[in-house]
């Protein structure tokens, strides 16, 4: 059975909180996000109607001034902002990056997201920041290494971590765990929370032979803080996670199967290329809505101009 | 699964190794062509330096690649659109080179393409391509300043003067005690070529490097101020003339309105045959002030 203790330690900011309901380690309960995008930033500043809250990629707004700043705060003034890094390394042989961690606290200091997350992979290697999500090698050593440094950055930062789980295209002579195991085990090792991306086990399942139903069932379910909705490209051999393409049945599918199976506090479509005009994002919100609102117990809040205001007043 | 409490931080050996193949494989010079096609890989993965990676096939090594390659040439190309517009043939070979050059020592990805400049004037790659677009360097230098006043924070962030004054005194006695502020993301640039000219030729599509080379073309240095406008975030570029840059170095080295006018008319003196008197420096620079203060170039005086 997964363990859903809360951590005492860990302070979750009760103005980032939409309807009093919490998740996972007090997490705040938010309803259905979009990735903020410079490309999309009108249209999804205007859209209060359909999304309730933002996910930002700090390393967009770390350590930097001017536009990127106004851009934040005019997500701000409007929506409840998570943070969702790309380039922590969580899973990297470097140490971690002290002048990221210090950057990403000041942003912290700003946005105050009731929880952050960073993807299950290694992003910089003997200094040099590679910009992919590479997979690490799945064993008991790497686990143990991986859930200590999980607990630091909670330590440091106190407010709940997910990892994500990635998409990946090579397996290692080195793996002796399976990926959902892998997972699992290095969020229970880490007591840290589960941002579960859809979109990555529909691609892995096709490009590694496995069975998408199964991978969930191996993993601690009350874990699962946050989903990722997004499209991949299927047109070669090997499908890969572009965020560039429409969200797909299959996807849709397993959505449906794991908002039946776990009550998460956020579920976020992610568009990063290829972008269509915002009608098509729209559709896909409006669909992400209703399975929300279908599966989820306590769905509320019901706008993010509502959000913003409990926020506010508390 | 149980995890024995003794726990360390020090990466696994499996992790490193495994990180090491994989940085030696993507990341270095040397090793571009190890992917280039299934065969060229299966020789290099029965070297002992490859022995982590020595299942593995092509393909997916080649789709990594492919990725990094293509979210390198796509920042790349973002942030130089002049550069990529001028050397289109050759940029995914360039993008390629420079991304094994330069690996990317920050964690903001635009970081990763700031070397851009020192890349095109010092890489053997591009030693041909400078024989006919020697501006090429100035160019791109001016691309980047678009980009680093727009986003970075400000190095010289001054943000608790005092009796700050948005207008400059007339009577220069008061210029003993008064002290320039420039805009806090100002940038002094020394340029080679009119790159302005050359952008604008490169708008009307003129694309012959000999053409280009004529349009950019100065005879002396060019000083080139880029900072950040405190309204719209964005870049402005101010061409300046020898002694307004110099009165800037000097405000910036923390000299007086009246101490920075003292110097610029001492080194006016030494290099000219017919000097000019102190009050036609102070009243010259005084009209160049004003327009540094209208451009949002100059923030205000304040005294100390």
């Amino acid at each position: 059975m997964p363990t859903t203790t809360a951590r005492s330690s860990i302070h979750t900011p009760a103005s980032q909180g939409s309807s009093g309901l919490l998740g996972f380690q007090g997490c705040p309960v938010l309803g259905v996000g979009l990735g903020l995008r410079r490309e999309l930033l009108k249209p999804t500043l205007a859209a209060t109607d359909l999304i309730h809250w933002l996910e930002v990629i700090p390393e967009n707004y770390m350590g930097r001034e001017g536009l990127a700043q106004t851009h934040l705060q005019q997500a701000q003034e409007r929506f409840p902002l998570i943070s969702h890094g790309v380039n922590l390394s969580i899973a990297g042989p470097d140490p971690l990056d002290e002048v990221y961690l210090n950057d990403l606290q000041a942003l912290f200091e700003r946005i105050h997201p009731p929880w952050f997350s960073d993807h299950l992979c290694m992003t910089r290697m003997n200094g040099r920041y590679i910009n992919d999500l590479i997979p690490v090698p799945r064993t008991k050593a790497t686990v143990r290494y991986i859930a200590d440094r999980i607990r630091q950055v909670q330590d440091r930062f106190q407010r709940p971590f997910l990892v994500e789980n990635i998409s990946y295209y090579l397996e290692y002579d080195q793996n002796t765990l399976p990926d959902a195991d892998f997972l699992a085990a290095v969020s229970e090792a880490a007591d840290c929370g589960i941002l579960l991306d859809v979109n990555n086990i529909v691609v892995n399942a096709h490009n590694h032979g496995w069975n998408a139903h199964q991978y969930l069932d191996s993993l601690p379910l009350g874990r699962v803080v946050q989903l990722h909705v997004a499209g991949h490209q299927a047109n070669s051999s090997i499908w890969v996670d572009t965020h560039g393409e429409a969200v797909c049945q299959a996807v849709w599918a397993l959505v449906e199967e794991v908002l039946q199976r776990c009550q998460p506090c956020g579920i976020l479509l992610e568009r990063d290329s290829n972008f269509p005009e915002f009608e098509a994002l729209q559709a896909e919100l409006t669909q992400l809505q209703a399975v929300w609102r279908q599966y989820v117990h306590n769905p509320a809040p019901t706008t993010a101009t509502e959000t913003t205001l409990e926020a506010s007043e508390a | 699964m149980s995890l024995s409490p003794d726990h360390t931080t020090s990466a696994p050996e499996e992790l490193t190794v495994i990180a090491d193949a994989l940085d030696r494989l993507f990341m270095q010079p040397d090793s571009s062509h190890w992917l280039a096609s299934p065969a060229n890989w299966s020789v290099q993965q029965k070297q002992p330096r490859q022995a982590p990676l020595a299942t593995i096939p092509w393909e997916p090594l080649q789709l990594y690649q492919s990725l990094l390659q293509a979210t390198h040439q796509d920042t790349l190309g973002r942030l130089y659109p002049y550069c990529k517009q001028l050397l289109a043939p050759h940029w995914k070979t360039l993008a390629e080179a420079h991304r094994r050059a330069y690996p990317c020592d920050h964690y903001a990805l635009y970081q990763a393409v700031r070397e851009f400049p020192t890349f095109l004037e010092s890489h053997d790659s591009t030693r041909l391509l400078l024989q006919t677009h020697p501006y090429l360097p100035d160019l791109a230098r001016f691309e980047w300043l678009e980009v680093a006043v727009e986003q970075t924070s400000s190095p010289q962030k001054q943000t608790t003067h005092c009796l700050l004054q948005t207008a400059l005194p007339e009577e220069t006695e008061d210029w003993a005690t008064l002290y320039p502020l420039w805009n806090e993301t100002l940038v002094l640039q020394v340029l080679h070529y009119r790159i302005e000219q050359l952008i604008r030729a490169l708008e009307q599509g003129m694309n012959e490097p000999a053409s280009l080379a004529e349009a950019a073309y100065c005879e002396e240095p060019l000083w080139l101020a880029v900072y950040r406008d405190p309204n719209s975030h964005r870049a402005r570029f101010l061409m300046l003339n020898t002694q307004t840059a110099q009165l800037i170095q000097l405000g910036q080295c923390g000299f007086s309105l009246q101490s920075g006018f003292q110097c610029l008319w001492q080194s006016l003196q030494e290099a000219n045959n017919a000097p000019p008197t102190l009050s036609s420096v102070q009243q010259d620079g005084l009209v160049w002030l004003r327009q540094c203060l209208q451009n949002g170039l100059l923030s205000g005086v304040f005294q100390q």
